[in-house]
């Protein structure tokens, strides 16, 4: 692949809210510097190529940028996108606001529910007189529209963007390519995307939800990367950008600037990635990603080292038809409040007191208590801890807002008071791991769970007690592992044919030849992007279900041959895995094949090596029912193969490892702490 | 499993490969459950399981009887009809008199119809799940449901009366029973916690089945939809438009567009909210939706069970009635005539070409519409959701090129209030046997709401949900409104008291 065949060096960035993490490497994967600067909004790139130049790194060297962005989350999270409009077919102005009619977003028994507004006022709906036929038939080319007059609207509200989605698009794109062209034409300044351009999918109101979504964010994503590609190439003119997708591997620029709405997890799978980069070279097989920060957990699941994929997102109530990792997020982290709920019980979250002004512990003026005071006085968060760095811990506080707490539960056992908010907020994670296990056909047991984030360390062992995980690692640079997944993320493009045929019905040449065809558009696309060094791979399956089911399943096609049999027997052990049985005299619909298509990266070189001698100092921890003598260890200085037996606090920047008894860990050649039970689980 | 036993209930089902389908689905669950139910035993004991649950369940009592313990003591007493006894266009009859005491509440629906020869009677299950769906909505909405959560609610349906029928009544009317009794128990509610009224919603699921045969005959199939309608509003928000309600599960209830074609003779013209169906008021009711599905094929033929085709969801707090169900099949742009009793259809056949049109009720108002904000109606407008007509003759708000026209408004406003008809009410001595609520009003009464006898209407109080009434016009000019006593009971009025009083328009008058 170019970036890696190149000279100079390459650097992940990953901007979060309040840190922008760099890491820089050589073409050849090693590892040459790695920082931590200011996210200043408008500013992230000067600082990031000053920490450069700090390093001794050259701006002019810089070959090749990955970049992770939370710009189209907070966008549609904040409501902070274009004014958009959608043109569809009449008939059909309000299919995205009446969807199937589901709320979408919780609402049982609650009558002062209100369902989100759509992204599109209605006024901003237009119809226009065209329609195709189930079958791609053309029943009018809905050339009788008045364009003019449409742009003429939108010039006049300061529309800046129009997604078009008409109804049966996907069996035949052509009137929505047309009605591109004459928008181009009448409003050359507008972001336009089509819905089939973003989905290829038969279900109106997910479609056209997508397109609207992704027309939604597109000016505003399409600035922010105008602005930093013009700041790189002040400095940098000879630099390739590429911006982390959600399904986990690396966009073009321009296909994150004409579909950014697949830039939405673009943050939090870099974690998930740079975690199975770590496991790839650990030789870890089936993992779980649990990545704990102060406000929320993203879970995901790796069986055989490969993301599960989700293709039928939601944000808010808002349907997403493009493929992303699954992750699972719930919104328990480490500055979750702790509270006295309305019947006299203990509760954790949803609330949290965020980064400012974050835990009563940061002394920053917070008074509640989150789950990070719990362990703080529990011992487990030791007072010499400095937070990202330079933030210093004041136990004091935390004692104070639990005794606080504790007057309102009626109870002065502040220790126990602790203990419970811990338990409820570990019970809560194991529920987020089960719903992306369990719920889908997977059981946690098979996997090791690989815990990241500022707070993951710190409870992973407790969740991974709760459901049977037999392993655990903590891997290097937990509180950073973003800029490592985007350096290790190969280029993906994903590729979707609809079919929609019975089993019993299809001809298999015919398949044969759609799968052919999009193996085509991957070549295409991948002898443009790549000279194919660090070599390429394709993977086919087949979207099937029972006929009258009403969702999917993906068939994996093994080596790109489609046949009917294997389909039929693919799907079988797939359904039985996922829900128990089989129907073998139950007929088959395909409902599409897709095919994605990567080109690999030299992976990062994870050498490790600890400096200077091992330290350690001791404290008194809560683990069970009682106070132990814990001690406390600095990671960085852990040379490999050390055990260590729990009880154990690991520290390190920007991370504690809560290593409670009955378990132990050892160090592996790569830096990675590996934990397991003294007695393995049954 | 008795596969012998299992085949005897599939033999007696239709399109028995999806049955099939959904009771692996189940089998598959609870064997998935089953498992995990045993690790929690290994683990913990079945005594520490036992006593969690214990623990849990005493936790859901707590919560709910701490929250009946914080409305005001007493009797409400709330009605309503289901409209047709399954054979005729006569309703039958929920009557509840709800008693709120220190620590737990019980519904007796004593006086509610008797059980009928007619399929609209149902077992002893619903009246019990549609008093505890309320109850925890108007309660306790936000934490999970165990059995604790039910123990300081107790009902009593009759036996022998429609909502708890007796061998041999056959029992069909699930949706449509139990969304009426949760109209009435909410009714109710809407009396005891006025600060937590909510409008009323479309009744009945809409059954909508479109049957026939695809591929030369050979293969039968059933479009089945249950479309929703809008929310009621409350004191804090209007309603929300054709969407799931507070009282059901998060499902579809309507098929997509492309769906549908790709898989039956049919061709869906429209899905669009339906404008000007809410229930108006200082908050408005959700707006319905209006379905337009053209038949391809021949053969097919279309159901419809559906109920409030003829009695509106009401408003609340004085706000108005929405528009309610109407199905309708148009042949050549003509309507024509698919059932006796307004959305109760059986089988009527249709031919190609037809139009299905489907449109389903508006969420019930909160408020008085003269007290909405006249911005908030010119919004609705400029959205197209209102029309200018509605604007002005239910909200009094003028319009002109789209800008508000502010004394105009006010004069009309004004003006409005003044027609607003508003009589005193005294007591019906006897009313008689009949199921359906006498109302009798003195001419002149009768006259102002330009109402013939027969028609439907209710008085409102401008505190919770109005009763309902069909109208026998006395031939005096005093100015009154009779109602029997247990009338009165419902609205919390007495003799001498004065209140709204409003014509219910009859189906069709209002698109």
């Amino acid at each position: 692949m170019t970036k890696a065949l190149r000279d100079g060096y390459h650097i992940g960035v990953d901007v979060g809210g309040t840190f922008t993490d760099v890491l820089c490497i050589r073409p050849s994967g090693d590892v040459i510097a790695s920082c931590k600067v200011p996210s200043i909004p408008g500013q992230q790139w000067r600082g990031v190529l000053q920490a450069l130049a700090e390093s001794g790194l050259h701006p002019t060297e810089l070959r090749g940028v990955v970049h992770g962005t939370t710009i189209a989350t907070n966008t549609i999270l904040e409501r902070k996108g274009a004014r958009t409009a959608l043109i569809t077919t009449k008939g059909f102005r309000d299919a995205i606001e009446i969807g199937r009619t589901r709320r979408m977003v919780g609402g049982l028994f609650d009558f002062c529910f209100v369902r989100p507004q759509p992204l599109v006022a209605r006024r901003f709906r237009f119809e226009i007189d065209e329609r195709t036929a189930t079958d791609g038939t053309v029943l009018n080319d809905g050339s009788g529209t008045d364009w003019r007059a449409i742009a003429e609207v939108c010039r006049s509200n300061d529309v800046e963007s129009v997604a078009i989605g008409f109804i049966n698009s996907y069996a035949n794109v052509g009137n929505e390519r047309t009605a591109l062209d004459r928008l181009r034409e009448t409003l050359p300044a507008a972001f336009l995307c089509t819905s089939t351009q973003v989905s290829q999918e038969r279900g109106e109101f997910e479609r056209f939800s997508s397109a609207i979504l992704n027309a939604y964010v597109g000016p505003v994503v399409n600035r922010y990367l105008d602005g930093f590609v013009a700041a790189l190439k002040e400095a940098a003119v000879d630099v390739d950008v590429e911006i982390m997708g959600s399904h986990g591997g690396s966009l073009t620029l321009d296909e994150a600037r004409r579909n950014p709405v697949r830039t939405f997890l673009s943050g939090p799978v870099g974690g998930a990635v740079g975690a199975s980069a770590i496991a790839k070279a650990a030789g870890i097989r089936s993992f779980l990603t649990f990545d704990m920060g102060g406000t929320s957990t993203d879970v995901g699941v790796f069986p055989d080292g490969n993301a599960r994929m989700s293709f039928e997102n939601q944000i808010d109530a808002f349907p997403l038809r493009v493929p992303q990792i699954d992750l699972h997020t719930i919104g328990a982290g480490g500055g979750s409040i702790a509270h006295r709920a309305a019947d006299g019980t203990l509760e954790v979250g949803p609330a949290s007191a965020g980064a400012d002004p974050g835990p009563a512990c940061y002394g920053r003026g917070g008074v509640d208590v989150t789950v990070s005071d719990a362990n703080v006085v529990l011992g487990r968060l030791p007072s010499g801890t400095r937070l990202g760095g330079h933030l210093a811990l004041q136990p004091s506080l935390a004692t104070e807002a639990l005794t606080c707490l504790g007057q309102s539960m009626g109870t002065d056992d502040i220790v126990r008071l602790a203990d419970g908010a811990i338990r409820i907020a570990v019970a809560k994670m194991a529920g987020a791991v089960r719903e992306v296990t369990v719920h889908r056909g997977h059981d946690p047991r098979a996997f090791d769970l690989i815990a990241f984030g500022g707070a993951g360390p710190m409870h992973a062992f407790f969740v991974a007690e709760e459901l049977g995980i037999p392993r655990v690692i903590v891997p290097r640079w937990p509180g950073h592992l973003s800029a490592l997944g985007q350096l290790s993320a190969s280029r993906r493009y994903d590729y979707v044919r609809y079919v929609g045929k019975r089993l019993s019905s299809i001809d298999q040449e015919e398949l044969r030849n759609a799968a052919e065809e999009l193996l085509q558009s991957a070549r295409n696309d991948l002898d443009a992007a790549t000279s194919g060094a660090h070599g390429q791979e394709t993977e086919l399956s087949a979207d099937a279900r029972y006929v009258g089911q009403s969702f999917t399943l993906a068939v994996p096609m093994p080596g790109n041959a489609l046949d009917l049999e294997s389909l039929r027997a693919g799907h079988r052990e797939l359904h039985t895995e996922t829900f128990g049985y089989a129907d073998d005299a139950g007929d088959l619909e395909i409902v599409s094949l897709r095919l994605v298509a990567r080109t690999h990266v030299a992976p990062v070189k994870l050498a490790y090596m600890p400096a200077g001698a091992d330290i350690r100092s001791s404290g008194m921890a809560w683990f069970g029912d009682d106070w132990h003598t814990t001690p406390v260890i600095q990671r960085d200085r852990l040379p490999p193969d050390t055990l260590i037996d729990g009880p154990a606090l690991i520290e390190e920047d920007g991370a504690t490892t809560v290593l409670p008894p009955g378990w132990r860990i050892t160090v592996d050649p790569i830096g990675n702490l590996i934990g397991t039970p003294e007695i393995p689980f049954t | 499993m008795n596969h012998a036993a299992m085949e005897i209930l599939f033999a007696n089902m239709r399109l028995v490969e999806e049955r099939r389908g959904d009771f692996r689905t189940m089998l598959g669950a609870s064997e998935k459950a089953s498992e995990h139910l045993d690790r929690l035993v290994t683990r913990f004991g079945v005594d520490e399981l036992l006593h969690s649950c214990d623990e849990l369940i005493a936790r859901a009592e707590r919560r709910m009887r701490d929250a009946v313990s914080r409305l005001p003591p007493g009797e409400y007493y709330a009605e309503g009809y289901v409209e047709s006894t399954g054979q005729s266009a006569d309703p039958l009859k929920v009557s509840l008199r709800l008693v709120i005491a220190q620590d737990g509440l019980l519904a007796d629906f004593t006086g509610s119809s008797a059980q009928v020869a007619g399929v609209t009677n149902v077992g002893p299950a619903l009246a019990p799940s549609a008093v505890f769906t309320i109850a925890k909505a108007f309660l306790d909405p936000k934490v999970p449901i165990n059995h604790g959560s039910f123990a300081p609610i107790k009902v009593y349906a009759p036996e022998g009366s429609f909502i708890n029928a007796r061998y041999p009544a056959p029992c069909g009317g699930m949706a449509e029973v139990k969304f009426l009794i949760e109209s009435v128990v909410a009714a109710a509610f809407c009396q005891a916690a006025p600060d937590r009224a909510v409008g009323d919603l479309k009744g009945g699921a809409n059954h909508t089945h479109i049957a026939g045969y695809r591929r030369a005959g050979k293969e039968q199939f059933i479009l089945y939809e249950w479309p929703a309608g809008g929310t009621g509003a409350t004191a804090t928000t209007d309603g929300s438009n054709a969407v799931r309600t507070y009282t059901e599960g998060d499902f579809n209830s309507i098929q997509s567009a492309e769906g549908i074609e790709a898989s039956f003779p049919l061709r869906v013209e429209r899905c669009e909210i339906r404008e000007d169906s809410c229930g108006d008021g200082q908050h408005r009711g959700g707006f319905g939706l209006r379905r337009e599905i053209r038949v391809l094929g021949d053969d097919a033929t279309l159901s419809v069970l559906s109920e409030k085709n003829v009695i509106p969801p009401y408003g609340v707090d004085g706000g108005a009635s929405s528009h309610p169900n109407r199905f309708r099949v148009l042949r050549e742009a003509r309507e024509v005539p698919i059932s006796k009793i307004p959305g109760k259809v059986s089988g009527f056949p249709l031919k190609v070409d037809d139009l299905i049109r489907t449109e389903t009720a508006g969420g019930g108002g909160w408020g008085l519409a003269l007290d909405r904000p006249a911005d908030w109606v010119v919004q609705d407008v400029r959205e197209g959701y209102l029309s200018l007509e509605t604007a002005r003759d239910r909200y009094g708000v003028m319009i002109d090129s789209g800008v508000l026209a502010e004394a105009a408004t006010e004069d009309l406003r004004a003006r409005l209030r003044t027609e607003r008809v508003i009589a005193r009410v005294a007591l019906l001595d006897a009313e008689g046997s009949s199921t359906r609520r006498l109302v009798v009003m003195d001419r002149d009464i009768a006259d102002r709401l330009r109402a013939a006898e027969g028609d439907l209407c209710e008085l409102s109080t401008g505190r919770g949900a109005p009763l309902r009434g069909w109208l026998r016009i006395s031939e005096v000019t005093g100015g009154i409104v009779r109602i029997a006593g247990d009338a009165m009971a419902i609205l919390r009025a007495r003799s001498g008291d004065q209140m709204e009083v409003r014509r219910l328009a009859s189906p069709g008058a209002r698109s």
